[in-house]
């Protein structure tokens, strides 16, 4: 054992390989940066490169990638608000309003430690649990996945804002979004509105994207001259995000944890590894009102837990050769190719690759990390320069990372679509994290109920492992229920959560009723194998509903049932967010004509001209550069962009397609 | 292994004599200067985009003029998507080629509304067959393995529970071959090929299906897995003969024929070869579009012939699909035929299977 571990270690630090490693690192910082790309975009990158490669090599270059995509995504969550890879989702919750007081650098302080700290801790249960931990994995049946589904589900309660019902509701609507498409069990298309795009169901990026990203860039469109309010950074962020991680060690370790369970543990899949890791945080504080507003704590335990879960994916990709997350599964491609075939015949035979996978992990982490503190600095200014100035390049990389879901039109009309209900989610204080994790779990709900129903009934309750997770599933909704956050805003009759003026509110819930009535019907069409579950979701969406349509109609005083964010402090000057969702469509029916490129690039070009009022050339510079980068990315990726009326009839050269 | 080998020989030399008559004019073919561009209708890091990358290494090389040959991912429904656009708009110069597989000829083969191809239209350049078998785990169901009249009797008898994707998937060929045997597994939906692995492993279902070069590498070694027949593979005459990496396990038709006493016949038979057509003799297939001229499509199968020959390929091949012989040309283009259209009596027998079994229409 020791053998292939000093073996390894020794193949790992010859000058090949550790290029390897590093070239592996850096093509893994960068698309961990772009929002959209993640590891399975960036394997897909190295994949031409490894076959016929030194195999040693080609393994450091591929888990030096990997392992390091959730520490830079930390850079657009926490600077941006906009999620890099849906690993770090949850960090924009805390991560972002830190960035918003100034103190982006103490929250990518915080964010790079605990990603370290996460990365190493998954490299070091990986190597033990190459040896053990077979049976244990081979134990997690139906049943014991129907419970971990529920357990994730169970965080809903801790994230559902001020209001319980508002909260069900949304993430009822999440499980709704999710049955749209091609159903689980069947194959067959369900409530697709007449679409080739939802021949599968909807791109977890562009859900992501569309409640996080947008909603924010809107906001801030509105309200702000830039990311910062202050328009500065606090100096002494990096020792401070030192500290914080310091006196929360013990949150980081907890949350490293179950990353690495919930990464090695078949059912849930890497994409909810974060909140599960969020909601821990918040069940097990009781001063939990600073959730949501610039926690450290918040930014501790999502990026301890993502970086943590690449270590704990790897071990049933490399003991059963069954890979455990998405990026897994192009990770056991390149393997093959280069003539590495994970499973029993590896940990026999081949245990010095083992080793190798392990030592790359833990370097390409400390790498990783330390080349993001070395460009943070320069990074983090970018929330001091005007808002204007980077808004339209950011649009455009939403857009473009939405693209890379399915790399359809479609990616780019669902990401409007959803776009909207996010920003209006935001004003009416509808919780998006709680939709999100409905659509997340959705199609696991759908199959893991009736797969553990088909075949067990209901004895599957008896097993032991279904017991303990049943246990912990009562504990956290107990935690949710007893410790129930209260709004810090005042419920006054001048504030958001006033009973006068609701028309709007009514307007936002009949859209909402019209779409579960929509799936509802549409379910009802089918056989129960595809058509059970939606009709389910629609129910219990009306169902939840239900209590906030009696407050709105009944209540006569301010309510946490009510809210507008509209109500209070409006910006004077600022436009509207209707205004911003008629400039987007305005820009997709552009980019219909001429195609994506172009459409963009006219619009950065005149945004910068008009709302920036930058010189024309500036302007044109703008659109040009994002063009380049485009061409630059689509040249690399071997990826071709939406196109429009225009290119039926001209073929434009490269970049401009 | 060997016989494997000596059919592969053979095929290619069959197939060499086909394409010769074309070799004149295909001198004056060349894409110098051009992009190919390699259709994939799956994700990186998939079987398909795995066989097209250790392909595209070397065709470049062998095609005149040597071209850039790049892979283009389009994910989308299954390959659905992709072929969809490719049947529309690909241009039948030799610049535009698709990585087909049994995922995107399926539909087609069941009449589903959302394909808007027709592969039988597209030019066949080589077909990768990979051989496919059915297993269990032996004395969960109590399979002896060297009487397969008691076999037969046990899997009859027995609570089998097989795991799969949806009633249309792939594995629609494991559920008619025991239809016609009359065994009813309990199936579980809903599993993609890699969970229904899992659940394999984990004993919860106790019969699996995979390719052989998958099965032999998970539990080639398993006394307590064995396979209960293979679907074989078609000679160039036309006739099915073992899988030549599971020379000892009978075919499905051995199989139906020693316990039944009769050879298969009928609709739900002729749906089955159809359906071992589409999954294993055209696992793979390299396409071009339709209307690409003969000469073009001469080149294409001499560079394939070449590709596929080329000791480094040769050398990864194995790892991919098995040691089954390749298809080349017209040999490609009937097994196609086959694997994606239906008589009349032959389709409402498998509509009228899948309504009383699964309460699933075909569309």
């Amino acid at each position: 054992m020791s053998d292939a571990a000093l073996l390894a270690l020794a193949q790992l630090t010859t000058l090949q390989t550790m290029l390897a490693l590093v070239a592996g690192v850096v093509t893994g910082l960068v698309v961990g940066i772009l929002p959209g790309l993640g590891g399975t975009a960036g394997l897909a990158l190295l994949l031409p490169l490894v076959f016929g490669m030194d195999p040693n090599s080609a393994l450091a270059m591929m888990i030096g990638l990997v392992a390091v995509t959730t520490t830079s995504d930390t850079f657009p969550s926490v600077l941006m608000g906009i999620p890099g890879t849906s690993g770090s989702q949850a960090t924009v919750l805390d991560g972002f309003p830190m960035t918003k007081r100034g103190e982006g650098t103490r929250a990518l302080s915080i964010a790079f430690v605990s990603s370290l700290f996460g990365g190493i801790f998954g490299a070091f249960v990986l190597s033990f649990a190459v040896f053990f931990a077979k049976p244990i994995i081979l134990q997690i049946g139906f049943g014991e996945q129907f419970m971990l589904v529920i357990l994730a589900l169970s965080m809903v309660g801790i994230l559902t804002g001020a209001n319980l019902w508002k909260g069900l509701a949304a993430c009822s609507l999440g499980l709704l979004l999710g049955t749209l498409g091609a159903a689980p069990m069947s194959g067959v298309q369900r409530a697709t509105f007449g679409s080739d795009y939802l021949l599968d169901p909807l791109p977890l990026v562009v859900v992501g994207l569309a409640m996080f990203a947008t909603p924010e860039i809107v906001n801030l469109l509105r309200r702000q001259s830039s990311i910062s309010e202050t328009g500065k950074l606090a100096p002494t962020g990096w020792l401070k995000g030192f500290k914080d991680w310091a006196s929360n060690w013990w949150l980081s370790l907890r949350c490293s944890m179950i990353g690495s369970i919930i990464g090695a543990l078949p059912g849930l899949g890497g994409s909810v590894v974060d909140w599960i890791a969020y909601g821990h945080a918040v069940q097990t504080t009781k001063n939990r009102e600073s959730y949501g507003t610039g926690d450290p704590r918040g930014v501790v335990a999502p990026e301890s837990a993502n970086n943590a879960k690449e270590g704990g994916a790897l071990v049933p990709t490399l003991l059963l050769g069954i890979p455990g997350s998405g990026s897994m599964a192009i990770l056991l491609g390149g393997l093959v190719l280069i003539g590495i075939e994970p499973g029993k015949d590896m940990i026999d035979n081949n245990m010095d690759k083992v080793y190798l996978m392990i030592w790359s992990i833990a370097a390409a982490n400390i790498v990783g990390a330390g080349i993001c503190f070395f460009l943070a600095p320069q990074i983090a200014r970018i929330t001091t320069i005007r808002y204007t100035l980077i808004a339209p390049f950011m649009i455009g990389i939403i857009f473009f990372a939405a693209f890379q879901a399915t790399r359809n039109w479609g990616d780019l009309i669902a990401l409007l679509l959803l776009s909207v209900l996010a920003i209006y989610m935001k004003r009416f204080g509808w919780s998006r994290p709680a939709l999100l994790i409905g659509f997340v779990l959705s199609e696991r709900v759908e199959s893991s109920v009736y797969q553990t129903v088909t075949l067990y009934g209901a004895s599957f309750l008896q097993r032991p492992i279904v017991m303990a997770l049943l246990v912990l599933t009562v504990l956290s909704i107990a935690l949710a229920v007893f410790f129930k956050q209260k709004s810090s805003e005042p419920l006054t009759v001048e504030g958001p959560h006033s009973q006068l003026q609701k028309w709007p509110q009514w307007i936002f819930i009949a859209g909402v009723i019209a779409f579960a009535l929509y799936v509802l019907q549409n379910g009802m069409q089918f056989n129960r194998l595809t058509g059970l579950f939606p009709t389910v979701a629609s129910i219990s969406t009306m169902v939840f509903l239900a209590p906030i349509i009696f407050a709105m109609a009944f209540k006569k005083a301010p309510s946490e049932f009510f809210y507008d964010a509209e109500r209070q402090n409006a910006p004077e000057s600022g436009r509207s967010a209707e205004f911003y969702i008629g400039m987007l469509v305005v820009m997709l029916l552009f980019a219909g004509l001429v195609g994506f490129v172009l459409g963009i690039a006219t619009f950065i070009t005149l945004f910068l001209r008009r709302a920036a009022q930058l010189d024309w050339w500036k302007a044109i510079a703008g659109g040009a550069g994002f063009v380049l980068f485009l061409g630059i990315i689509s040249h690399q990726l071997t990826l071709r962009y939406p196109t429009g009326l225009l290119q039926n009839f001209v073929t434009l050269p490269w970049p401009l397609q | 292994m060997l016989d494997g080998l000596k059919k592969f020989v053979v095929g290619a030399a069959t197939a060499a004599a086909v394409a010769l008559p074309g070799m004149a004019q295909a001198e004056d073919f060349s894409l110098e200067g051009k992009t190919v561009t390699w259709i994939v209708g799956f994700r990186e890091g998939g079987g398909t985009d795995r066989l097209t990358r250790v392909l595209q290494t070397k065709l470049s090389e062998n095609l005149p003029g040597n071209p850039n040959v790049i892979v283009l991912n389009k994910p989308g429904g299954g390959s659905v998507t992709a072929s969809n656009d490719f049947h529309e708009n690909a241009p039948a110069d030799g610049t535009m080629l698709i990585m087909a597989s049994t995922s995107g000829l399926l539909p087609v083969l069941m009449g589903s509304d959302v394909a808007n191809y027709d592969p039988n239209e597209w030019v066949a350049v080589t077909g990768f067959s990979r051989g496919a078998s059915l297993y269990a785990i032996s004395d969960d169901i109590g399979l002896g393995g060297s009487d397969m009249k008691a076999d037969y009797e046990a899997l009859k008898n027995a609570n089998i529970r097989f795991g799969t994707e949806t009633p249309l998937s792939a594995e629609l060929l494991d559920f008619v071959s025991m239809e016609m045997l009359g065994i009813h597994p309990n199936y579980l939906f809903g599993l993609s090929s890699k969970d229904a692995e899992a659940a394999f492993q984990r004993g919860e279902m106790n019969m699996n299906t995979d390719n052989t070069r998958s099965y032999l590498k998970d539990y080639g070694e398993d006394p307590k897995v064995n396979p209960v027949w293979s679907y074989g593979v078609i000679d160039e005459n036309g006739d099915l003969q073992r899988d030549p990496d599971l020379p000892d396990v009978p075919t499905f038709p051995e199989f139906y024929e020693a316990v039944t006493g009769s050879a298969p016949e009928g609709p739900a038979y002729e749906m089955q070869k159809s359906l071992m057509n589409a999954k294993v003799m055209l696992s793979k297939a390299v396409m071009l579009p339709k209307g690409t001229p003969d000469n073009i499509r001469d080149v294409y199968i001499e560079a394939m012939k070449a590709v596929t020959s080329d000791p480094e390929v040769a050398a990864a091949l194995p790892r991919e699909i098995g040691s089954m012989p390749l298809n080349f040309g017209d040999e490609t283009q009937r097994a196609l035929a086959s694997g994606t259209a239906l008589d009349p009596e032959v389709r409402e027998w498998v509509a009228t299977f899948l309504e009383e079994r699964f309460d699933t229409k075909l569309n």
